[in-house]
């Protein structure tokens, strides 16, 4: 009885699919026609770049002369480039701090804005407002709110708490992590998406658990981080590679500065581009970049394969 | 069917687009090789004559909004002498145009007439990239259009004999001084003659301590004198310099003198003393948050700025009376000149109309005379600068003779300032900022600080 269903199986599948076949057929063309625009534009916009930056890693451009082929030398100097070491590890210990930060802070915040209440609606508009603006006029609030001596931050920590507040940006040791706090303005975007995931959580869960006597916080752990955990690894992929092309804050608030403390790997790669003009060799560290958020998001996904819960698993 | 028909529409327009897009890129790279043609023919030594037929040149300058009244009355007036030469103006902010020339340069689409110092790199970047032109057949052509700019100022920018830029401005380092609070501590106004070795630094540093007053109360401080130089324009006021004097020959940083040259320790030493140990400078944190509403002086409570000459006109819209002084006396001072220059792209595909446009800008009768009075900037051209000194006298209220002394001093003591001499200075002096910050503000030694320059710029092995 049991083998009979599956013997059929074949055959009702090959059956199946002669009869989709013409709507599958429709669809897939559906499906190209619409990518079509986007597909196009990355082969002749992006890809094309794409492509010649591999090409010129290989060679010595200087934008004004032609291009020679050098083989691996840009790739060999690289790891003979002590500040190439140094914006790495800046770059790590920013996104070591920021991913975590980043996820915590947004996922919170999310929790609270999906309680039903008075006024839902504009707080959710209020605390998703200060990602929309630039990151150069972002950075300069910040380097206001933390000015040693004048910022805001400082002011109310000496007058409520009585403590000399820190040097922010201006300390080797408290640069990264002022650029860590900084992400407070831009976690808008990263709260959206848990806020809509939290939508979907279906609330017979949450009363049958309610029923049982869970706390709040175990329905949390228990209940919302599991259903929710595919979103986190999003989240976290995103922001790891996020926190791997930090510029703008450096290149406007630090300079990379104090003593290389805030030289990130792309302010490094931009001033090698366009400062030293060396393209060769700012295209070897671009793609330098690209295998190591490439292998870091492999990573992760790996490493998540057994803490991610699918509800609609896809192998089955 | 009918249903069909959308996605096959919609596909279609795709297609046009981008053939459309396409095609205007394959346009715009054919340049790039006719481009390297001309660059070619521009290394003859002969000027190009300027053609007869429709012309289309860029001109690329710094977004400024003070500025463009100036440029479109430029363009009209030479339009008008030129009718077949149309003059295309190209605006960009100053932070924006050492990426955007990159692209433009690489791409053969330069603009015809810039000034290389108006992006972050400076003149000996783009020169030693190969970006500018050799202008020195048309200034021989021309020489009578030129005859008046100063010889020195023309100089500068006049590379192994061939001149690669004609000076539009030139301007001098001073120190600016707020009368009131002068007047406020009873000291003495200081003398406009830069051979009077009275005025040193030591005197600048006992009339600092009178001038200043409650540091450390953030509403109420008033600091004696803040040096807005960068460390090794302050060296040079000593008579240090970071560099040996081939680099600003070369162009090419080479080894750093850093350690070799003594004057540099005593020139980052005394200003480290004025911000720690004397506590009569701003530190840096402070000149951070100032300068985030306007330039430090103008708040009225800094007594003395040691700055570039732009003093003149940026310090006018001040609510105080101040007066003008030179840089104090130190064996070995040499200050830095600013000195702007009009070049030529030398992959430039109408070198001689675009010449004539440079010819049109310095003009000291037409085009270089109103600059001069739109700018207040202090004119490269000799016969300019009487008109200059009244012009600067009828806003300032100072004496003309006085201004032609401070003038002329500066000039006499000056040299064109490091970042438009050398090569890829703007990677240089990230390096020394990098480390000098630690120095200003005390947590690092000077001999730390400037041991750990010598080597950071070393290992950046510019050759």
């Amino acid at each position: 009885m049991n083998s009979a269903p599956a013997a059929a199986e074949p055959q009702i599948r090959r059956a199946a699919k002669k009869k989709r076949n013409p709507e599958l057929a429709r669809e897939e063309r559906a499906f190209w026609l619409f990518i079509s625009p986007w597909a196009l534009g990355f082969l002749l916009f992006t890809g094309g770049p794409i492509i010649a930056s591999l090409f010129l890693s290989f060679t010595d451009y200087n934008v004004i002369d032609a291009p020679n082929i050098i083989g691996l030398k840009n790739f060999v100097d690289l790891f003979h480039d002590k500040l190439f070491y140094k914006s790495i590890s800046v770059t790590f210990y920013y996104a070591v701090l920021s991913v975590p930060f980043t996820i915590i802070s947004s996922l919170l915040l999310a929790v609270l804005l999906n309680n039903k209440i008075k006024g839902q609606a504009l707080f959710r508009t209020l605390y998703y407002t200060p990602s929309i603006i630039s990151g150069v006029a972002v950075s300069f609030l910040w380097m206001w709110l933390l000015n040693p001596d004048f910022g805001v931050v400082n002011s109310l920590l000496s007058q409520w708490f009585g403590i000399k507040g820190p040097g922010w940006f201006t300390k080797p040791n408290t640069v990264i992590p002022s650029m860590v706090l900084m992400q407070l303005t831009s976690i808008g975007g990263t709260m959206v998406i848990f806020l809509a995931s939290l939508q979907t959580l279906p609330s017979d869960l949450y009363e049958a658990a309610s029923i049982d006597g869970a706390s709040r916080v175990k329905k949390f752990f228990r209940i919302t981080v599991p259903l929710i955990s595919p979103v986190i690894l999003f989240n976290a992929i995103i922001g790891i590679i996020s926190s791997f092309q930090v510029f703008t804050q450096a290149y406007v608030i630090t300079k990379g500065g104090p003593d290389w403390n805030s030289y990130f790997y792309v302010l490094y790669l931009f001033n090698t581009a366009f400062a030293q003009f060396r393209m060769g060799y700012a295209s070897a560290q671009a793609w330098i970049l690209f295998i190591i958020i490439f292998a870091l998001t492999l990573l992760s996904l790996w490493v998540s394969r057994r803490l991610i819960y699918y509800e609609y698993d896809s192998k089955r | 069917m009918r249903r069909k028909g959308k996605p096959f529409a919609l596909l279609a327009v795709t297609m046009i687009l981008t053939t459309i897009l396409y095609g205007c890129s394959g346009s715009g790279a054919k340049p790039a090789a006719s481009g390297a043609d001309t660059a070619a023919k521009g290394n003859d030594t002969a000027a190009a004559a300027p053609s007869k037929d429709k012309v289309e040149i860029t001109w690329l300058v710094r977004t400024d909004p003070n500025m463009i009244d100036w440029e479109k009355e430029m363009i009209d007036g030479f339009q008008k002498e030129h009718p077949n030469i149309t003059v295309k103006l190209e605006q960009i902010p100053q932070a924006e145009i050492d990426q955007r020339l990159t692209t433009m340069i690489a791409s053969g689409k330069v603009p015809d007439v810039w000034s290389s110092n108006w992006a972050n790199s400076g003149f000996a970047t783009y020169k030693k990239m190969g970006a500018l032109l050799d202008l020195t057949p048309y200034v021989k052509k021309d020489q009578a259009a030129l005859s008046t700019i100063n010889q020195n100022i023309m100089n500068i920018y006049q590379i192994d004999g061939k001149i690669y830029g004609i000076p539009m401005l030139s301007i001098g380092s001073f120190l600016f001084y707020n009368k009131e609070l002068f007047d406020k501590a009873g000291v003495p106004y200081p003398t406009v003659n830069w051979d009077d070795t009275s005025w040193n630094f030591q005197k600048m540093l006992e009339n600092a301590k009178k001038l200043s007053s409650d540091i450390g109360n953030a509403d109420k401080q008033v600091f004696g004198v803040f040096n807005s130089m960068s460390a090794n324009l302050q060296s040079w006021m000593f008579g240090g310099d970071f560099f040996k004097p081939e680099a600003y020959t070369s162009a090419v940083m080479g080894e750093p003198a850093v350690l070799t040259n003594k004057a540099n320790k005593e020139a980052i030493q005394f200003n480290v003393d004025l911000i720690q140990k004397e506590k009569v400078a701003p530190n840096q944190t402070t000149i951070d948050a100032v300068s985030a509403i306007g330039d430090p002086f103008l708040t009225g409570r800094v007594a003395m700025v040691i700055n570039g000459g732009w003093g003149f006109w940026a310090y006018q819209p001040a609510k105080f009376k101040w007066g003008v002084a030179p840089i104090p006396y130190h064996d070995g001072r040499k200050i830095a000149l600013f000195v702007d220059p009009w070049n030529i792209s030398a992959k430039s595909k109408h070198p001689a109309e675009s010449w004539e446009l440079i010819k049109y800008l310095v003009d000291p009768k037409n085009g270089g005379k109103k600059f001069m009075e739109k700018t207040s900037a202090t004119p490269a051209d000799t016969s300019l600068a009487e008109q200059w000194y009244k012009q600067i006298a009828d806003k300032t209220g100072m004496k003309i003779e006085d201004i032609k002394t401070l003038n002329e001093g500066a000039i006499k003591n000056g040299r064109e300032a490091d970042n438009h001499l050398i090569d890829k200075f703007s990677v240089i002096s990230n390096t020394i900022n990098q480390t000098i910050a630690g120095v200003w503000n005390g947590q690092k030694s000077v001999d730390d600080g400037l041991a750990e320059i010598d080597k950071n710029l070393r290992s950046l092995n510019l050759k």
